[in-house]
């Protein structure tokens, strides 16, 4: 067990350190490749607050009342994406997407840092 | 409450006061006194300009004490623990997080939104997008041990 985490380690290093190399060429490409030419798929997510309810515990003025949930539609469309594992795990899995590095990097890491304390 | 190395002849004052009940004498009494500035004229000033605010909202307030031991306050907006503790309907927030423990709360997507628009008006958010800012509450609320739903 120890052998193939020990080759996954270093695999991950030597690649860490090719991508960090790159890293200029990457995030630029990224920035590139940031057009939607393909259509965005129809959100599926439906919060569980519809359109009405009042979302208590926000307003904490005399004057003021808590505020009232819009509809789904007339939040940014970021709000329903930034909380899905699925849209983050499809950023880490992207080569060209920097959240892919900084895992991979964050892995290379622990993965040395469990060989080093495995030594001591 | 952090207090910051005097600076020149300012020194910086970290508290978090509950809105309109300034002067107890353990959170402010001694840490103004020691700077030289008389509680009772912060107090009023501070209970002064938070009376808009829901008596008891605690209040992260920073206070600049000059050399001559005159002072100036900013009032920030509450701290996002107090906002997600209230928002999911809980006291306090988990003692425990993590995979082996239950969620002690449940907030909604649009709670978090309202939440970092408020946030979004205080000084020091001014180089973060809403987005970022969200993202900063919702790691909030997962530290917490509150879910965070659609």
């Amino acid at each position: 067990m120890l052998k193939s985490f020990t080759s996954t380690a270093f695999s991950g290093l030597r690649t860490v350190s090719q991508q960090q190399a790159r890293c200029i060429q990457v995030s630029a490409r990224s920035l590139n490749a940031k057009d939607d030419s393909a259509p965005k798929a129809k959100r599926t997510v439906v919060s569980s607050a519809p359109e009405g309810t009042v979302l208590k515990g926000i307003n904490y003025m005399k004057d003021g009342k808590d505020p009232v949930a819009l509809a789904d539609d007339a939040y940014p469309e970021w709000l329903w994406e930034i909380n899905d594992p699925e849209v983050r795990n499809a950023r880490i899995a992207d080569p060209l997407d920097k959240k892919h590095h900084k895992e991979a990097r964050r892995q290379a890491i622990k993965a040395e840092n469990f060989i080093r304390d495995k030594k001591t | 409450m952090s207090k910051k190395a005097p600076a020149a002849a300012a020194s910086l004052l970290r508290l978090v006061v509950p809105a309109g009940k300034a002067t107890p004498s353990p959170p402010i009494g001694p840490a103004l006194g020691q700077r030289g500035v008389k509680s009772m004229d912060f107090c009023k000033q501070f209970n002064d300009r938070t009376k808009n605010v829901d008596v008891g909202t605690p209040l992260p307030v920073i206070i600049t004490v000059k050399g001559d031991r005159t002072f100036t306050f900013v009032t920030k907006s509450p701290p996002t623990s107090f906002f997600l503790k209230r928002a999911a309907g809980i006291e306090k927030g988990a003692t425990n997080i993590g995979k082996d423990h239950p969620f002690v709360g449940k907030v909604n997507l649009k709670q978090v939104y309202e939440i970092a628009k408020i946030k979004q008006a205080d000084d020091g958010m001014g180089h973060l997008s809403l987005k970022g800012i969200c993202a900063g509450v919702i790691g909030s609320a997962k530290s917490m041990g509150i879910e965070v739903v659609a």
